[in-house]
């Protein structure tokens, strides 16, 4: 206890973080297990169900009658297939990622969700530094974190019912968004997942009640008026082959998009911080 | 019932030292319960069980000894009883006084009615 | 020491201010009994003073803290017990484990021996508890963590008649020099002889804001079958008769301030003191 109050006057202390995050666990364990069992188990079960259905597909393969295909073109064709269920499992973990990184920052400031709540997250004496940086820890880290062991799961399983002979065969499958041109798609992917999350969070921030739903709307709403937009543009004749020539490669396309990204991520949290740094426990007249 | 007792908590609580210490609770030189305590026990506040023992130290009931407390004086229980007959000399007999003036009771039905009280007491003891 | 200093509140979407210009100091070492009408402003009053509130204009200073900053160093020398307290379904040692840390003056034996006399044992479970139970349990731990200033929304509401009684106890025991308790309440039979001091609000502002001492030297209060004739500023009928308030005349010996009677004085001249 000592050490806590040693550090009162820096904004960050961290035995006085230590101390936040072990609070806020021994206080929200309950939830934090069954979101992060809600999440792996949807990977189990998606993987449990490709399975199944790769391996009926596979199987029949080798119900073909023999002498119809040589040896080497049967394993080129059950190979070729399981790569393809491969890509497909990868894809849809891919939208469980996504997805969940969405409602993992939709939950981030669910502690202000209702007004006795908001008084137990403001009175504890921490800085509201270490309040904020607590939350991202726990969601966008421990979220991220929790989704990957969710996809080694969905691996595993998969591994373990529809590849068959070598280990890590999957991983070496999956590997392949690594290689190549796939290396700036999937970095998209990934820069693309963190800036859904980093929108929630800003919504979580501004509508702590019914956050998701709430944000979802706002995103829908901005994207058809930008959809307009563009449509409007393509209207009025703004060249859209000339922009591409811009773009000598698609590598410059990508370092370009990710930036922006990358921006847009910065200014959700920057303004994430500001609303939660300006709240006041009643916000509107009247309400709860 | 127009009898609640309406004087400040503070006298109330003097008044209730005094009575343990007339009830022989509390003996002279003996060591009577903080103010803390007391406040504790009363459920009033510190200040004011602070006021009650500023009080009775004022009047020599009790007195304070550094560090140690709060003792019942030597004279004690003279100086309550002297007290309270001066009170009720005073202005608690005043209201009774004057309505048997208005009735025009004479100090010797007083005297009769008193020996009577006085009586009937023994009897019932 | 708490001061206000001009201090206006507004909530967003209001048309008028809920505490208009209100100026205010407490010195510590006192129980504060603040009183009010349904909303005349008190938990508005608490929020400012806990730095849940930013006040549309004028200044908070609570021992030197703005409490809008909301320093840590200041946070943890405050604790606000509100209506409705939030308790999590969780054991009270992780509770104790969890929020404990925060409050240096932090006395576990005190809890305990607070639990003793709410009459629950230490390894409970939160979530296994009536609300009465958990209120009980959440008093306990906030006067355990001994900080300088103590806030209380309706303390008493929820709790039984022993409850009642070993909060006053509790109540009375953590209380020093250096400590202040605001206690906001309509329960004023609860509490009136634990208060040094009363604030008597209304939506116009503070309408009284005395010492229970100099209330006793300003003011008589009585019960009488008959209304005494003269010098009578208020008075109720009652049962067996009426109750009344009077200037007091120094050569009057003091009575208890019957605070039911002057919030009703108060409340019925507004702009009175």
């Amino acid at each position: 206890m000592e050490k806590i109050m040693q550090s009162d006057n820096l904004r960050f202390s961290w035995p006085r973080f230590q101390a936040l995050m072990r609070s806020d666990f021994l206080v929200n364990k309950g939830t934090y297990i069954k979101l992060a069992a809600t999440a792996i188990g949807c990977f189990i079960a998606l993987a449990i169900l490709i399975s199944i259905i790769a391996m009926n597909d596979i199987n029949s393969f080798f119900k073909l009658n023999e002498s119809s295909f040589s040896k080497s073109a049967l394993e080129g064709l059950i190979q070729s297939r399981r790569y393809s269920y491969s890509s497909i499992l990868l894809t849809l973990c891919f939208w469980i990622v996504s997805i969940a990184m969405t409602v993992f920052g939709s939950l981030t400031f669910s502690s202000l969700s209702s007004k006795k709540r908001r008084i137990t997250t403001f009175m504890l004496p921490a800085s509201l530094s270490e309040k904020y940086f607590q939350r991202m820890l726990v969601y966008l880290v421990g979220g991220t974190l929790t989704l990957l062991i969710g996809c080694m799961f969905a691996i595993l399983i998969a591994q373990i019912t529809f590849a068959g002979s070598a280990f890590l065969e999957i991983l070496k499958d999956w590997n392949h968004i690594w290689d190549g041109e796939s290396f700036y798609i999937t970095m998209l992917g990934c820069v693309s997942v963190i800036l859904g999350n980093a929108i929630y969070t800003l919504g979580s921030s501004l509508w702590p009640k019914l956050s998701w739903i709430k944000t979802w709307l706002v995103v829908m709403v901005i994207q058809w008026i930008g959809g307009i937009f563009l449509i409007t543009g393509l209207f009025s004749g703004i060249d859209f082959a000339y922009l591409v020539k811009i773009f000598d490669s698609g590598e410059v396309l990508f370092w370009c998009i990710t930036s922006i990204m990358a921006i847009m991520i910065i200014v959700c949290w920057y303004f994430a911080w500001r609303r939660f740094h300006n709240t006041q426990i009643i916000q509107r007249f009247m309400t709860k | 019932m127009i009898q609640t007792d309406n004087r400040p908590i503070y006298v109330r609580l003097a008044d209730q030292i005094c009575d343990r210490i007339l009830l022989e609770e509390y003996r002279p030189l003996e060591r009577i319960p903080s103010v803390r305590e007391y406040a504790v026990t009363q459920q009033v506040n510190p200040a004011t069980a602070a006021r009650a023992f500023e009080i009775l130290e004022r009047q020599g009931v009790i007195f304070n000894k550094r560090g140690l407390g709060f003792f019942v004086a030597e004279g004690a229980l003279e100086t309550i009883r002297k007290i309270r007959l001066e009170t009720l000399l005073g202005e608690e007999s005043e209201l009774f006084f004057s309505r048997l003036a208005v009735l025009e009771v004479s100090p010797d039905q007083l005297k009769e009615m008193y020996i009577v009280y006085l009586t009937k007491e023994q009897n019932n003891q | 020491m708490i001061s206000l200093t001009n201090v206006s509140y507004r909530y967003s979407g209001s048309k008028r201010d809920s505490i208009a210009d209100f100026s205010m100091v407490l010195s510590s070492g006192k129980i504060v009994g603040l009183l009010g009408a349904n909303g005349a402003g008190k938990s508005t009053l608490l929020y400012l003073i806990s730095g849940l509130l930013k006040p549309t204009s004028g200044i908070v200073n609570v021992n030197g803290f703005n409490p809008w900053d909301r320093k840590p160093e200041f946070l943890s020398q405050i604790f606000l017990v509100p209506e409705e307290i939030d308790v999590p379904p969780i054991s009270l040692e992780a509770y104790v484990k969890a929020y404990s840390p925060f409050y240096p003056n932090f006395s576990e034996e005190s809890m305990n021996e607070a639990l003793f006399h709410f009459n629950l044992s230490p390894d409970i479970h939160l979530g296994a508890l009536s609300m009465g139970q958990r209120k009980k349990a959440f008093l306990a731990f906030a006067l355990a963590c001994h900080t300088p200033v103590l806030l209380m929304d309706e303390p008493t509401n929820g709790l039984d008649i022993p409850g009642k009684s070993e909060f006053r106890k509790a109540v009375v025991k953590t209380m020093n020099d250096e400590r202040t308790i605001i206690i906001s309440t309509h329960q004023v039979r609860d509490l009136d002889q634990l208060l040094d001091h009363v604030t008597i609000m209304d939506n116009s502002g503070i309408q009284l804001d005395e010492s229970i001492a100099a209330l006793q030297e300003k003011f008589v209060f009585g019960l009488a079958p008959v209304l005494p004739d003269n010098g009578v500023i208020w008075s109720e009928p009652v049962m067996g008769g009426y109750a009344y308030m009077k200037m007091r005349t120094p050569d009057q010996t003091e009575t208890e301030v019957n605070l039911e009677a002057l919030f009703n004085y108060i409340y019925s001249k507004p702009s009175r003191m």
